[in-house]
């Protein structure tokens, strides 16, 4: 069975795919048209007029039917030098093309219903594949089994992922970090309170909505009467229950950190940073260092007084992979900053030319975005409020305060191995990006743009997205150029 | 050991800029008129059904304002569409790939060989028609990284995806 002919021939799925493809049809088409169908036996009962959703139930049963079937018949897989080659479609055909040196792993997954069938669904891991749709849906369990000894004997994923090899010599683990209850409660106290307060609404409001039911009546009265009440009452209660939602909100931001951060620890151990902690569920993580595509740090205004950072480590992977990859370090010194940057990368000590936006930047978003809003907002104020839509004009101000900050604030500095971005408005935000991460560079120009000779640049990772907006476009091209230059002139493993 | 640091000039690396693009398949303009014709048909007949079926609409001067709506909207759709398909064209580099798309906001994208994972080439019914396929480049991680190139022939899609894969194969990996 195992053999590299019987896969070269182009193979459908086993009959269970049907019955598979055709169950999970059904059942998408039960989640979309429930309320439909939920109409039907309502209409059904109360008029006895169910022609109409009839037809409609029968139109949308062959929509969606059709395909199903349709995939079935025009599915094929085979294996043909060295590549897995799947073709799917009648409409609309496709043919995915993956490289078995690129496949890092082969899942076999048998529910019940394919259990009833002795069949199985194969699916193949590659870093990009959940964008594809490369799975076999059923084929019968011995052909999996042999497929999958097949392909991983083709394939040789250390090699293919850049994973750090395995070393024989242990490497000691050192802790690296290790925040006490000081360096805690400096958090709590200096965190983001105006999300604990949105928390704390967005809590109350869905508690309201739930319980409005069957709560008394009374109450009911008082909440929706109490902005009326608010706007009658003395100066002496407001500012009162202004410095109740202030300590509420620091006790939330407390708890939180507590929660995340207590008994926190970042450890390097060889091949990545072992990183866990918390006070109820306690997490832990291995980031490989390899696995890191950019790092990012940000302080508000407070924490950049006391130095105090959450250093973010952007890793690549599938979305999964990422919530669980995606690391948010509390840093409690700026002495500890270059530590964990270091396996990443370290910018020089020597003072480097740093580079701005341009100032098209701000009246372009003013034009594009703040005018637009700023009218918007008006009109909605003018249908709820009427006298007081102008309310909405200091929406302007704002918005030309902000993007003015943005332009002032932006720098970045470029060595030969990473570019570095600096663009907190009050605080810190720095994104720090090697140039043999970048998966793909992008400039974009609007007509606004081409006529005036600048660019936004991207350059896309398998972590996301660092951006360069209205940079000239003489920088976009030279800069494109030379990353492009290292990444294809490198060898270094970057995922 | 020995090691060497030969300083670069910038100035003579290869420019993206430089490389003359080649158009897409002029036939891939009939398959965004046909894409551009069937979106005007079913926006039309949405359009009419919610007049009809929704009473607030039911007014000569909601027709007018709807219709007229439709016309400014699809006009501009047809204007897009002769636009945006002179802008598209690609080229094929020793090691990446450059794609330039977009009228209102252009975009030149390159992609280097060695940062793809898997290929996949596709047609749908309109393209089909006129030979035409799609070429798909994957690279890992973010949903943003996908590199699509429409309208080719469809046998340079498949000559240009042999020669990806053949570029990304690990025995060629310089």
């Amino acid at each position: 069975m195992n053999n590299n002919k019987l896969w070269q021939e182009p193979q459908r799925q086993s009959a269970a795919a049907l019955i598979i493809i055709l169950y999970k049809a059904v059942w998408q088409m039960l989640r979309t048209i429930w309320p439909i169908l939920l109409l039907w036996v309502w209409r059904k009962s109360a008029t006895g007029d169910t022609e109409r959703y009839q037809w409609m139930a029968l139109g949308i049963s062959v929509l969606v039917l059709v395909p199903a079937v349709l995939r079935f018949i025009f599915f094929r897989f085979y294996i043909q030098n060295g590549q897995l080659i799947i073709k799917q479609g009648a409409i609309n055909k496709k043919i995915i093309t993956l490289p078995l040196d690129k496949i890092q792993a082969v899942h076999i997954e048998q529910s019940f219903l394919l259990r009833l069938f002795n069949a199985a669904k194969i699916s193949f891991d590659t870093p990009g594949s959940e964008k594809m749709e490369a799975r076999i849906d059923a084929i019968s369990m011995e052909k999996a089994a042999a497929l999958r000894a097949f392909i991983l004997d083709q394939s040789a994923p250390a090699t293919v992922t850049g994973e750090p090899q395995e070393t024989t010599v242990p490497i000691p683990e050192r802790v690296v970090l290790q925040p006490g209850l000081k360096d805690l409660l400096k958090l709590s106290i200096t965190n983001n309170h105006f999300e604990a307060l949105g928390l704390l609404f967005g809590f109350a409001l869905s508690l309201y909505d739930n319980v409005r039911d069957i709560v008394s009546n009374q109450l009911t009265q008082w909440f929706e009467q109490l902005p009326d009440e608010m706007a009658q009452s003395s100066a002496v209660f407001i500012i009162s229950l202004l410095l109740l939602l202030a300590i509420v909100a620091v006790f939330i931001s407390t708890v939180r950190i507590f929660l995340q951060y207590f008994n926190y620890k970042v450890t390097e151990a060889g091949k990545g940073w072992k990183i866990g902690g918390g006070l109820i569920s306690t997490q832990q993580r291995l980031v490989p260092f390899t696995k890191i595509q950019f790092l990012s740090w940000r302080a508000n205004w407070l924490r950049k007084k006391i130095n105090f950072f959450i250093l973010h480590l952007n890793a690549a992977g599938a979305e999964d992979v990422k919530k669980k990859m995606q690391v948010s370090i509390p840093i409690t010194s700026a002495s500890i900053l270059p530590v964990i940057a270091r396996p990443y990368y370290q910018m020089p000590d020597t003072q480097l030319t740093s580079y701005g936006i341009q100032k098209a930047f701000v009246y372009r978003r003013i034009l594009m975005v703040a005018i637009p809003v700023t009218v918007a907002v008006c009109v909605l104020l003018y249908f709820a409020l009427t006298e007081f839509f102008w309310l909405g004009l200091l929406l302007l101000p704002y918005f030309i305060f902000n993007y003015w900050l943005v332009y002032k604030k932006f720098e970045f500095k470029l060595t030969a191995e990473a570019l570095q971005i600096n663009k907190g408005k009050f605080g810190v935000h720095t994104i720090l990006l090697k140039w043999i991460k970048v998966q793909q560079v992008q400039v974009q120009q609007s007509l606004y743009q081409q006529q005036h000779q600048l660019a936004t640049l991207y350059f896309i990772t398998a972590a996301g997205n660092v951006v360069l907006p209205y940079i000239t476009l003489q920088e976009a091209l030279a800069i494109k150029n030379y990353v492009l230059y290292k990444v294809e002139s490198s060898n270094e493993g970057w995922l | 050991m020995e090691f060497f640091n030969a300083v670069i000039d910038t100035a003579l690396l290869p420019k993206v800029e430089e490389t003359p693009l080649q158009p897409v398949a002029p036939a891939y303009l009939q398959v965004l008129r046909w894409n551009w014709r069937i979106a005007a048909v079913i926006s039309l007949a949405a359009i009419a059904a919610a007049w009809y079926f929704v009473p607030f609409l039911h007014s000569q001067q909601w027709a007018m304002f709807l219709g007229i709506g439709w016309f400014i909207i699809t006009a501009f759709r047809w204007l897009w569409v002769a636009q945006s398909f002179k802008k598209k064209a690609y080229a094929m580099r020793q090691h990446d790939i450059i794609y330039r798309s977009g009228w209102i906001i252009q975009e030149t994208q390159v992609c280097p060989f060695n940062r793809i994972q898997h290929c996949s080439v596709s047609s749908g019914l309109f393209e089909r028609r006129y030979g035409l396929a799609s070429l798909s480049l994957y690279t890992a991680g973010t949903n943003e990284a996908d590199f699509t190139i429409n309208g080719l022939d469809e046998a340079t899609a498949v000559t240009i995806r042999d020669f990806i894969l053949q570029k990304i194969a690990p025995a060629n990996n310089e």
